[in-house]
């Protein structure tokens, strides 16, 4: 009884071995297709160093961001592939809440950048002759700067649309009717 | 030398090569497309499925008579050919000069050649030393062995999986739910 019991236990083994190695290698599958499709949107840390603690205003940005229980700052050049996407996302100016977008104009003045994806609103924000990236030695974008209590805590690149939603302290809802789009 | 060494060392050694061609018959089976790609590329394309149930069966063989009846030859036998086989592999391999993945634990890197040659003698070594002094446990003791054996190795597996399945399911977490209606607020 003992013996077939056991050869029972280890059949078993086998099959959960087998039922498990197959999982892995369906997840290992799934990996794969996001890294080819480009659906690997880890944000990388941005180190902050000795910004963490500051005062956003002290930087150029808005002085409200210094009252803000919790708030993101998005910075977005005008060239770069990724900041396209995100401002697309963004067309019409619905940023989501407690987001601000800072539009770097890394070629020219911006203000095409701006009127292309009609980034017009009270938290969109031109940083004219880079000020404000200067100051915070900023020199990668798109970037997600994250404000609590009115003090920058920390920092995060955003490579994907869905990422910068993610960022946004608030939830964020995306309806059928008002789904951002990505245009390449 | 002291008898209980030597016992000890016969039942060790039988043990290694049951866990070695234990892991490496399950790997096989989860990745037998690989083995027989492998085997294609060895020998006759029209054998590798035959070539692979072979070997995957051989293995599972050669683990089950080491388990289960601890004193026998025939087991250590199959497993002096095993290797015999995987060293003759090598050895092609090695002849053809092209790089063929070995597939012998599952979708690794590893490709065959000398690493295949250099275990033969390891492997007969380790049959000699338990066919010099068999194991003595019963086969009831063996196949409880074995089946711990097997349960570390689904728990070893479920930790892979855990490792590949948690990255995963952080990024489905990425996409934003719509848990706040009156957070869709244009800021203009």
């Amino acid at each position: 009884m003992t013996t077939v019991l056991l050869i029972v236990i280890c059949l078993l083994a086998v099959v959960v071995f087998i039922q498990i190695g197959a999982q892995v290698e369906l997840f290992e599958q799934v990996k794969q297709i996001r890294a080819y499709l480009d659906l690997e949107d880890k944000p990388d840390p941005v180190e902050l160093g000795s910004l963490v603690g500051r005062s956003p205003s002290s930087f150029g940005l808005p002085a409200v961001l210094d009252e803000s229980d919790a708030a993101v700052v998005l910075f977005v050049s005008n060239k770069c592939e990724t900041c396209r996407n995100l401002a697309s996302a963004l067309r019409g100016g619905a940023v989501p809440p407690s987001m601000w977008v800072v539009v770097v104009p890394v070629s020219g003045d911006g203000n095409e950048f701006i009127t292309e994806f009609e980034l017009h609103g009270e938290r969109v924000l031109l940083d004219e002759e880079e000020r404000i990236v200067n100051s915070l030695g900023l020199d990668l974008t798109p970037v997600a700067l994250h404000v609590t209590d009115g003090k920058l805590t920390r920092a995060h690149t955003v490579p994907t649309v869905r990422q910068m939603y993610a960022a946004a302290p608030v939830p964020y809802k995306i309806t059928l009717g008002r789904k951002p789009s990505v245009r390449h | 030398m002291n008898v209980d060494v030597v016992v000890m060392a016969g039942a060790g050694a039988q043990a290694i090569l049951i866990l070695v061609f234990l892991v490496a018959a399950l790997s096989k089976i989860i990745t037998h497309r690989e083995l027989g790609q492998t085997i294609a590329r060895l020998g006759p394309a029209a054998l590798a499925r035959q070539g692979t149930i072979a070997v995957i069966s051989a293995e599972l063989l050669a683990v089950t008579g080491l388990t289960a009846f601890p004193s026998a030859t025939w087991p250590r036998g199959l497993i002096a050919l095993l290797a015999l086989v995987f060293a003759g592999a090598g050895i092609r391999a090695l002849s053809s000069g092209e790089k063929i993945k070995c597939g012998c634990f599952g979708n690794g890197a590893a490709v065959l050649g000398w690493r295949q040659v250099l275990y033969l003698p390891l492997w007969l070594a380790l049959a000699a030393m338990a066919e010099m002094r068999p194991p003595n446990w019963t086969g009831e003791e063996g196949l409880l062995g074995l089946a711990v054996a097997l349960l570390v190795l689904v728990a070893w597996k479920l930790r892979a999986e855990w490792r590949v399945w948690r990255p995963l399911r952080e990024d489905r977490l990425a996409i934003p739910e719509p848990t706040r209606p009156e957070a869709e607020v244009p800021a203009s």
